[in-house]
Formats: C-alpha cells, sequence, structure tokens
C-alpha cells in the first residue's frame, strides 16, 4: 500500500480525484506499482510454459493447477532483462516445463498475475538472485 | 618487375603524404591534451533513489523508508509533481495522467530518461558527449564549441538538441526542441515544445549530480529548478540493449493490469516435437463466436479461410485477427479448399443441417467453385439422389474435388461422381500428401492412405490410428505440412503422424478441434477450429432454444513445421 500512498501525496496537489486510480511510474517498471496489491503476498507453484525475455518486462508464463484441478495461466511480472541481468538472472534461467515455486505480489484485480518477488525450485533453492 | 614498380610507387605514395601526417600527429597530440583534461564517468549510471530496484521492479529504498519510518524518497522528482505550473500546465499534466490507464509506451524519452532506473552509459569525448541506456536512446551533446541551431534548422524530436560545454568539470547543457514528453511516454511530464532545458552535470564523489533548470513560457510560472543524480549500481558489465517490444500493460477499469495469457483454455503446456513444435509455445484465440469456422483452408497469400453454415458464408481470417465475409451466399458453407492453382471449391449443405430444429426448405447439397467463374460442380449423384450431408472437401487440383458423406467420393470438374472408398464406419477428413501421390481420409479412428499415380487410384492400406482416442467421433479434418507430415484432428488433440505413419506426438487443443490449416504468409501458423466458444462473461455459449451448440472458437499456434505453398 505504502506505493499507493505515495503516489496519492504526489498527486493531492494536483487538485484532480480523477487522478487517484492512475499513477506515476515507478523504479524500473514503466508503469506504477499501484496495480499491485503490495500487502499481500502469494506464494505460486507450477510449471513454466514460457520466460519471456522481453522489454519493458520480463514475464514467466506460470501453469499452476487451481482449486479445481484446472490449469490457470499466471502472468508473473519482473522488471527489464538489463536489471535481471544484474541480479544474476540469464535468459535461459527458466525453460519450458521448469517447476518453480515464485512469491508475488498478486494483481488487485484478482487476476491470474503479479510482481514477482523472489522464485525458488521445488527445493527451496534460489534461482538467479533477488537483490544485487 | 611489375613488383618492384609497384614498391616505388607505394614509396612515392608514401613521401608524399608525410607533410599531412605531420599535420595530423599534431592534431592528435593537441586532441589527446584536450581529452586528458576532460572528466572520465566510467560505469553504468542508475538514478540515485532507484539503486537497488529488486527483481520484480519493487523500489527497495521506498520500502526500506517506510519500515522506518523515514521520508519516503522522491524517486521520480523529474515528472514534475513539484514544478510551477501554470493553471493550463496543471490542467495538461492532470489530462495526461488522466489518459495514462493502461497505455503503452517504447521507451522513456528525454527528459524521462535521465530520471530512470535504467542505466546510461556516459562517454565523453572533446567533441561530444553520448548519453545511451539500455533501452538505445541516446542524446548527443555537442561540446566542440557550435552554437545551438538556427530555430530554423531544427524540429521537435523525442530527444531534442543539445550543444553543451565544460565549465571545469562541469558539462553544462542546453537542449531545445523536445516534442511534448507525455506524448512518448505517459509519465513524463507534459512541457510544451518551447521548453528549454538546461543541465549542470557533476561528478561529486561517487554521486552524478544533474543541476536541471527547466523554462516553459508556455506551461511553468518560473523556471523550475530540480535535481536528479545518478550512483552506479552493482551487477552491470555491459549494456545488453534490445527492443522494448513486450509492453503488456492493461487497465481493468480501475487500475492497471497485465495483459494475460491463458484465456479460453489456452493454459496448457504443449509439447515439444521435432522440427515441428517449439518447447514453450501457446495456443492464442483467433476468433471466436456462437456459429461454425469449419473446413478450412488457405488463400494464396496465407490468410485462412472457413466455412460457416448457419451465416451462408466463407469467412476470412487475417493474420491480425481480422474475420470478414469472403464469400456470400454460399449455401450452408460445409467446408472450403483452394486449389494449387487458386481455384476456390466448397460445399454447400443446403438444407441438411438436423440440429438447428426449424429447416424446413429443400435446396440441395452441392459441390461449388467460388470466385468469378461461380458455379455448380455437382449437386447429385450418378443416379440422380442427393449428395446428402456432404462433409469436408480437398481440391483435387484440376477442377473438381474428394468429398466426404459416408463414404470417400470424387466429383470431376464435370461433375461425375465416383465412390472412392467405402469405410468401415465413416469418413469425415480428407486430403493429400503435398507431392499429391497419397489421399488421406479418415474412417474414424483409423486414417486411411491411398495412393495415387497422376490421379489413378492404387492400394489402399491402413496409415495411422488415432491410439489415444477411445471414445467420440475419431479424427476429423486434416491437414499436410511442407515434409509432408500429417495432421489429423482427434479427442486427444492433433495427432502429428510422419510421412511413414509413425506417431510424432500429439498436440493438446484447448476444446475438442474439428478442423485445421496451416496459414499465415509463411505458413507457420497451425489455426484449428475446435467446438465451443465463452461468452463475454467467460462463461461457455449455450443456445437458448436448445438447438445444437455449433459455437466455436478458432485458435491459433507458431509452428516450426510450415505448410505447403
Amino acid at each position: 500500500m505504502f506505493v499507493q500512498e505515495h503516489i496519492m501525496r504526489i498527486l493531492m496537489g494536483l487538485a484532480a480525484a480523477t487522478l487517484v486510480a492512475s499513477a506515476p511510474p515507478s523504479v524500473d517498471a514503466h508503469h506504477s506499482m499501484a496495480m499491485f496489491d503490495q500487502t499481500s503476498e502469494v506464494v505460486v507453484e507450477g510449471t513454466v510454459r514460457q520466460f519471456q525475455w522481453s522489454n519493458p518486462h520480463a514475464y514467466i508464463q506460470l501453469v499452476v493447477e487451481n482449486e479445481a484441478g484446472n490449469p490457470v495461466e499466471w502472468s508473473l511480472e519482473l522488471g527489464s532483462p538489463v536489471y535481471l541481468y544484474a541480479r544474476g538472472w540469464r535468459p535461459r534461467t527458466l525453460r519450458p516445463g521448469s517447476e518453480v515455486r515464485v512469491r508475488i505480489n498478486p494483481l488487485r484485480n484478482g487476476s491470474p498475475g503479479g510482481a514477482v518477488l523472489d522464485v525458488t525450485d521445488m527445493d527451496g533453492n534460489a534461482v538467479g538472485s533477488n537483490r544485487r | 618487375m611489375i613488383r618492384k614498380l609497384a614498391c616505388a610507387v607505394s614509396l612515392a605514395a608514401l613521401a608524399a603524404a608525410t607533410p599531412a601526417m605531420a599535420d595530423h600527429h599534431e592534431e592528435s597530440d593537441a586532441r589527446a591534451e584536450v581529452f586528458a583534461e576532460l572528466p572520465y564517468w566510467p560505469g553504468y549510471w542508475v538514478s540515485e533513489f532507484q539503486a537497488g530496484t529488486a527483481i520484480g521492479g519493487q523500489n527497495t529504498q521506498v520500502a526500506e523508508a517506510i519500515e522506518n519510518g523515514e521520508p519516503i524518497p522522491d524517486f521520480m522528482a523529474l515528472r514534475g509533481a513539484d514544478a510551477p505550473w501554470t493553471e493550463e500546465g496543471l490542467q495538461r499534466f492532470a489530462d495526461v495522467r488522466a489518459i495514462s490507464r493502461g497505455r503503452k509506451a517504447t521507451g522513456w524519452g528525454f527528459p524521462m530518461m535521465m530520471n530512470a532506473a535504467t542505466p546510461l552509459q556516459i562517454t565523453i569525448t572533446p567533441e561530444q558527449v553520448i548519453i545511451i541506456n539500455a533501452y538505445n536512446e541516446a542524446r548527443y551533446i555537442y561540446t566542440d564549441g557550435r552554437p545551438m541551431p538556427d530555430e530554423l534548422d531544427m524540429w521537435p524530436t523525442t530527444y531534442g538538441t543539445s550543444v553543451g560545454h565544460w565549465e571545469g568539470d562541469t558539462l553544462v547543457v542546453e537542449t531545445r526542441m523536445v516534442t511534448t514528453p507525455s506524448d512518448f511516454f505517459h509519465g513524463a511530464p507534459p512541457f510544451s515544445e518551447e521548453a528549454v532545458y538546461h543541465e549542470r552535470i557533476t561528478l561529486e564523489g561517487d554521486r552524478l549530480v544533474s543541476q536541471m533548470v527547466i523554462e516553459d513560457p508556455v506551461l511553468l510560472t518560473e523556471p523550475w529548478e530540480v535535481e536528479v543524480a545518478f550512483v552506479r549500481d552493482e551487477g552491470f558489465d555491459r549494456m545488453i540493449q534490445f527492443d522494448w517490444d513486450n509492453d503488456r500493460t492493461g487497465f481493468d477499469g480501475e487500475y492497471n493490469t497485465i495483459e494475460m495469457g491463458g484465456e479460453n483454455g489456452t493454459a496448457m503446456l504443449l509439447p515439444a516435437i521435432d522440427n515441428v513444435l517449439e518447447a514453450g509455445s501457446a495456443w492464442e484465440v483467433a476468433w471466436s463466436g456462437p456459429m461454425t469456422a469449419d473446413g478450412m483452408s488457405v488463400t494464396p497469400e496465407g490468410h485462412l479461410l472457413f466455412a460457416q453454415e448457419q451465416s451462408n458464408a466463407i469467412w476470412r481470417l487475417t493474420p491480425d485477427d481480422q474475420a470478414f465475409v469472403e464469400y456470400p451466399y454460399v449455401l450452408g458453407a460445409g467446408a472450403v479448399s483452394v486449389a494449387a492453382d487458386g481455384t476456390v471449391l466448397a460445399i454447400e449443405r443446403g438444407c441438411t443441417d438436423p440440429g438447428l430444429n426449424s429447416l424446413t426448405c429443400s435446396q440441395p447439397s452441392a459441390l461449388m467453385q467460388l470466385g468469378e467463374q461461380r458455379r455448380t460442380i455437382a449437386d447429385e449423384f450418378g443416379d440422380g439422389s442427393s449428395l446428402g450431408r456432404l462433409n469436408d472437401v480437398h481440391a483435387d487440383g484440376h477442377g473438381g474435388a474428394w468429398v466426404t458423406q459416408g463414404a470417400l467420393w470424387h466429383i470431376s470438374h464435370d461433375g461425375e461422381t465416383t465412390m472412392v472408398y467405402q469405410p468401415e464406419a465413416f469418413t469425415n477428413g480428407v486430403i493429400t500428401s503435398p507431392d499429391g501421390s497419397t489421399l488421406y481420409v479418415t474412417d474414424m479412428r483409423n486414417v486411411m492412405g491411398i495412393t495415387l499415380d497422376n490421379g489413378v487410384r492404387g492400394e489402399t492400406s491402413l496409415f495411422a490410428t488415432l491410439d489415444e482416442d477411445t471414445e467420440g467421433f475419431g479424427g476429423d479434418g486434416m491437414a499436410v505440412d511442407a515434409e509432408g507430415r500429417l495432421y489429423v484432428t482427434g479427442d486427444a488433440g492433433i495427432y502429428v503422424f510422419a510421412p511413414d505413419g509413425a506417431k510424432l506426438g500429439v498436440i493438446p487443443v484447448p476444446r475438442r478441434a474439428i478442423t485445421l490449416a496451416f496459414a499465415g504468409a509463411d505458413r507457420r501458423t497451425l489455426y484449428v477450429g475446435a467446438m465451443g466458444a465463452p461468452t463475454p462473461e467467460g462463461e461457455d455459449w449455450v443456445p437458448p432454444g436448445g438447438e445444437r451448440n455449433v459455437a466455436m472458437t478458432v485458435y491459433k499456434l507458431p509452428m516450426l513445421a510450415a505448410g505447403p505453398r
């Protein structure tokens, strides 16, 4: 929630109520982090369908079984590859078929997606690293 | 003799060049001296309050400030929230924010690239300073003493025109003719094109500090002074530049969101098949609706065609998923087949649909040629009986076609009908190998191969079996690729067989596929028509009157294999 509060502080001076839902870009992301619920953490486990090593964001497309046993594809957002590289990630750090556990801040709207906090394999070993 | 002469010539050339080279050396020495006096700012510079960004893009400094109860750093001051806007400026600032939801961009632009986490590299030479970021956004700042170009020589650009000079170790830059920054990137301030940007950039210890003063006679009440600074973040060893081409920002009505994959059943893992399908590939929805998309074929330019019985039309589906009626008035359109010469044949099922409850008309089924030479090729068997509910069609390249209806039939260009194969169960899909030497037809869970020699039929044998299908109606639509592999739609998905009948794999499909074709300019997109479709609410469509559900979805898949041309 902190980023959203920060944004509201910035925007209040602008006297425009319509601005509240929109947001400035933050950090490496080219869009606001307000779309993610940063007060909530979710762990999703599944099989990598695709690792999109792309700008302005990389994505892990993870196929996860839902409670009914049906596959659901999660779109898990990472920063840009240049940053991932600096944190030890490479284009083939994840491959189709890799089974991983991903901790995320989920999307606010409940869609199967989120901002990645960290990634581990099924034995709990870190994949890439999270910070320098 | 020739070699001696050549030697003499080159010596002469060297002698002649010597005075000029001496000048050049003097110039080089002078330049080297100037160069040696210039600052050197190596490394990868990241906006100060954004260093340490986590892999998910989270600003760790903001998080730490919150945790420690410290003031939150204004990590993107250049955005202009604190600028002395005029009333008009405030309005434009608000307008840009109001339309920024879900907007996509292709980079940061100027001035925002000077306040982004995206690292900058700064190359200093006596003549110019180049500031470039990891998205290939570059600023060329000329320090060779030239003045700012005349206004008539300039036009507004995303990065503007910059001229600079050195005052000691401070780079002083003036930038003009920048297009309104928020036009390029929605998170940027909406300065007018009359804005002038002044920067004084100095290395202070390990911080690179830029004092900026921005004047905008249109939108600012006074010059806006703002400081941005950079630090060297760790882990970068080179600039890795590639396109900004995967902006998946969406908007859900309240917040931005990620444009999702996996809709309409496409959340599935597909197997890699050598030279056919790459690991990580995924189905995408190309079309869906409450009526059929059956009997697929491809136009010479690579657009998909499908038949829609209920709208009495052959539809065209373009590579960017635009669908429109290509051939209207094809009564009960059941299937379409484009011959190698571009001739378009189609099946009219007339009024034979048993599932729509209310058909009382009596028009016959027919094999039609469409286009300018539109004609009925046949609408009855040799004995005068109806062709019945024709199923699939495959043009024979000689103006006629193979069609399925119970048995497999051949209809010649002049309408003569011949039974080709009497099935054990029933036929459905029909196609020929790309070299025309084999005719394939489904017989429920069997696929039969019939040899063809210049159109003359030879032996019929079992080519392959859909061994993962145990219930249902077995094989339906078929396709071949340029290498002669055969693709058959079944309950388990798309069976892929080598030309010798060996099963190479099965590609699962989100819904039960009944027709397929390779399309796209390079024929490397596999389209399938599958039964069922979701409503806008995401529930599967169910016809309200209890009639047969004819809703279908067309999915497409990027392939390594290509269809024949």
